[in-house]
């Protein structure tokens, strides 16, 4: 049996399609979008709008998302960690991912042995990157 | 090379143990829980050494969760996503959907779906949105 466990996203504004094509380009992939006009209970909405898109990246990450949001709910409040001990693959991808974005917590050694960083990107998502350091 | 990806949820009410006692015992593993006064740092004295500053469930089932205590007092309440379950064995898709509604709220009743699957949706007792979507025959 497979099982895995993944952050599905509720993109406001309909921004999944941009976020998914983003975050391709970063980790490599090929987003998959589901769009209401190819589904049966895609009625009464916009046919353009995604109900699901996924990608999975070949270092083995599944993202999830949609567009469709319940009025007034706000963009989601999940930050999205990235647990490596990759470094090179690590600093490409915050550089990347947070290209256009906003750093909260820079790419730095910390107190606990390992480099780490925290950011919004440019979609206003939250993510945190941990590049542990080999114990010896 | 070990990389991957996952939610990092941080518990507005500092019920991060908690969550991850349950969320273990749904699971089928061990959590670890690291609490602030487990290990000293600089720049997190001043916080209740029960605070916990991290917390991990990694299943044998390939289920990675993280989350802590809100150390930075934030205050701001998980939303805006669902922490996603993908897996094609019903029985244990049942299993776990029927362990995190306990206590909680089902928002969608777990059954087949028009795109094929089985699916569901609960909001877990620490106000945690889940969704378990295990895959039909035709998708496995």
């Amino acid at each position: 049996m497979t099982a895995h466990l993944a952050p599905y996203l509720h993109l406001t504004d309909n921004r999944t399609a941009a976020a998914f094509e983003f975050y391709a380009s970063v980790f490599g992939g090929e987003p998959k979008f589901m769009r209401a006009a190819d589904m049966p209970m895609g009625e009464g909405i916009d046919p353009q709008a995604v109900m699901h898109a996924e990608l999975h990246t070949p270092d083995g990450f599944h993202l999830y998302g949609t567009d469709m949001v319940q009025e007034g709910m706000p963009a989601p409040q999940a930050e999205l960690a990235i647990m490596t001990d990759d470094a090179e693959l690590g600093h490409r991808w915050y550089k990347a991912l947070s290209e256009g974005g906003e750093l909260f917590t820079p790419m730095e050694r910390q107190e606990w042995g390992d480099e780490y960083a925290n950011f919004a990107d440019r979609f206003g998502q939250d993510w945190a990157i941990n590049i542990s350091t080999p114990k010896n | 090379m070990a990389t991957h990806l996952a939610p990092y949820i941080h518990f507005p009410r500092n019920d991060a143990a908690e969550a991850f006692a349950f969320y273990g015992q749904v699971f089928g593993c061990e959590p670890s829980i690291q609490r602030a006064g487990d290990q000293p740092m600089p720049g997190m004295d001043q916080l209740d050494p029960q605070r916990v500053i991290h917390a991990q469930i990694q299943s044998p089932d390939g289920v990675n969760l993280y989350g802590s205590d809100d150390c930075m007092d934030q205050k701001i309440t998980p939303q805006g996503f669902e922490t996603c379950i993908m897996t094609d064995d019903t029985e244990m898709a049942e299993a776990w959907f029927d362990a995190l509604a306990e206590g909680g709220h089902v928002d969608m009743p777990y059954a087949a779906q028009p795109w094929g699957d089985s699916y569901g949706q609960v909001t877990d007792r620490f106000g945690i949105r889940w969704a378990v979507n295990c895959a039909g025959p035709q998708h496995r």
